[in-house]
């Protein structure tokens, strides 16, 4: 159910600007959605990076992929099913864009 | 591997959307949210809108003129795109009127920046804002101000564009920064060689020295308002000492039938080290600026030279010959064997360790072609960054994040310029300079 939540905000997570160290990093963030599928809060929950100004910068991203999908058309969740997707955590793990 | 010491963060940060506060209660209700991996995103240059600084008061060609450096300045990165004015739907036209962020979604700037310019005498004001367009929000501690001279107008540009890279990517910036380099011009086999110093990107050149004897190879102190090279003024090379404001020089350890050079500054400015010539052997030495006491570092049969200190001064990283072609060894700042680190195909030289501590620079030789490479400080995930006819002599922007070095052309009338590259490999350019340079070397930011 939750593929094209996956790659909608995955296009829209950009790591162009983004420290060695951030790519070396993993956010996790809740957020929490309204019933017409928007994003209302963005939270960090979780993180481990080398430092906190990695964490951050990988945070914002994060949450500018976020607010980006959403803002683009909204993210694809099924209205009907409301109750399985009101709060998601999304785990941002940058290592995989690593420069090895 | 060498990685700093990892940190776990269990953080809450409640970013408020509308009516975020009150949307606390779904996150306490579902005690296991369903979970998502996301691991790939993508690696594009950030859009971002630098609308032309606000005129508050006479201001106009500064105002236009500090934008267009700020704007050069972060697309130099490879880092940003900025989106030109022709696509912009709104016009700022106040600083401190409200921003139509809808807008700036629209042609999908991630970031907006305004600023406003005023002069008054000789006394320029520069204030700026990034927002996080689609957050809504200024990015923390991205709206500033900075006063200075008329004069000082490149350098706050400097300063701004410093202030926005650092807050989006969360590394240090490096744009308010000189470069000092040997300038060179006449025929290659007879050029001739003075130094210079310029702005990080080229502009504002000043030179040093007169093309009267060759210099080479000069390094800012850590504090930038010395720099060592040497010289060949006396016949032989030594190394030299000059004060950047007043321009005095002063040869060091000038010790008959010897010759000194590669010298490098530790990471506090009182120690010099550099390589020393005798009998036909060449070790590395320590000379102690205020004692004036000279140290043997190395001892080996073999040619020690291009030292350079770790950032805590604890090491050394050089380059040696004793297995037959040189290799980059580090030891103790006390001196020492050392231990090999380069372990790839090839020779190896000119180690520089990066200001954050985190890899070394180094030039390599390899199937009749070099190349500027970074590894970590144990050797492993050796990285080449480029591939020419002639590239040598790295060194680190002051934020450990870019890397400029002298690229060589070939045949009777190759030419050296200054060239940059990303320690990722990305955004390989070369830096405009009046003629030939060759030797740079980065200053730290400056204060």
């Amino acid at each position: 159910m939750f593929g094209d939540v996956t790659s909608a905000i995955a296009r829209k997570w950009n790591l162009g600007a983004a420290s060695p160290e951030a790519l070396e990093s993993q956010v996790t963030v809740r957020v929490c959605f309204s019933a017409a599928g928007r994003a209302d809060q963005i939270i960090l929950i979780a993180a481990d990076g080398p430092n906190d100004e990695a964490v951050q910068g990988l945070f914002h991203a994060a949450r500018r992929a976020i607010l980006r999908a959403d803002s683009d058309g909204g993210l694809p969740l099924p209205l009907d099913r409301f109750d399985s997707w009101r709060v998601l955590d999304l785990v941002f793990d940058a290592n995989g864009m690593r420069v090895r | 591997m060498i990685r700093p010491m990892r940190q776990i963060f269990q953080t809450l940060l409640v970013l408020a959307l509308g009516l975020g506060a009150l949307m606390s209660a779904p996150v306490l209700a579902q005690s296991s949210p369903p979970r998502i991996v996301i691991g790939q995103g993508v690696i594009e240059p950030m859009p971002i809108a630098i609308p032309t600084f606000i005129d508050e008061g006479g201001a106009g060609d500064y105002a236009r003129e500090i934008t267009r450096v700020v704007i050069s300045d972060l697309e130099g990165t490879g880092f940003f795109r900025n989106i030109g004015e022709e696509a912009h739907i709104s016009r700022i036209t106040s600083f401190d009127g409200g921003v139509a962020f809808e807008d700036w979604k629209a042609i999908n700037a991630q970031v907006l920046v305004t600023g406003a310019v005023s002069v008054s005498g000789d006394r320029i004001t520069v204030k700026f804002r990034a927002y996080d367009v689609f957050n809504g929000t200024t990015l923390e501690g991205a709206a500033l101000q900075f006063a200075g001279t008329t004069q000082g107008w490149r350098r706050m540009s400097h300063k701004v564009a410093d202030v926005i890279y650092s807050k989006i990517t969360g590394e240090g910036g490096y744009f308010d920064s000189r470069v000092v380099f040997v300038s060179e011009s006449g025929p290659k086999n007879q050029r001739l060689k003075r130094l210079a110093v310029m702005d990080y990107d080229g502009a504002n050149v000043a030179y040093l020295t007169d093309s009267n004897s060759i210099v080479l190879a000069p390094r800012f102190s850590p504090t930038g308002d010395r720099i060592l090279y040497t010289s060949y003024e006396s016949g032989f090379p030594r190394i030299t000492l000059m004060d950047v404001g007043s321009l005095r020089r002063q040869t060091l350890d000038e010790q008959p039938g010897t010759m000194t050079f590669a010298p490098r500054f530790s990471p506090d400015g009182g120690t010099v080290v550099f390589s020393l010539e005798r009998g036909g052997n060449t070790d590395i030495y320590s000379l102690s600026l205020s004692s004036g006491r000279l140290s043997q570092l190395t001892n080996a049969p073999s040619i020690e030279t291009a030292p350079s200190f770790s950032p805590d001064g604890s090491k050394i990283v050089f380059e040696s010959d004793r297995t037959g072609s040189p290799q980059i060894y580090i030891m103790p700042a006390s001196g020492g064997e050392g231990t090999r680190i380069s372990g790839g195909k090839g020779r190896y030289g000119t180690p520089v360790w990066s200001p954050r501590g985190d890899y070394i620079a180094f030039t390599k030789q390899n199937e009749g072609r070099f190349h500027i490479g970074v590894m970590r400080t144990d050797g492993t995930e050796e990285r080449l960054l480029t591939a020419s006819f002639l590239d040598e002599g790295p060194t680190w922007a002051p934020n450990g994040r870019v890397l400029m070095f002298t690229r060589e052309t070939s045949g009777g009338g190759g030419q050296a310029s200054l060239w940059s590259v990303d320690i990722t490999g990305r955004n390989l350019k070369q830096i405009p300079t009046d003629g030939p340079a060759s030797d740079p070397a980065w200053s730290p930011l400056l204060p």
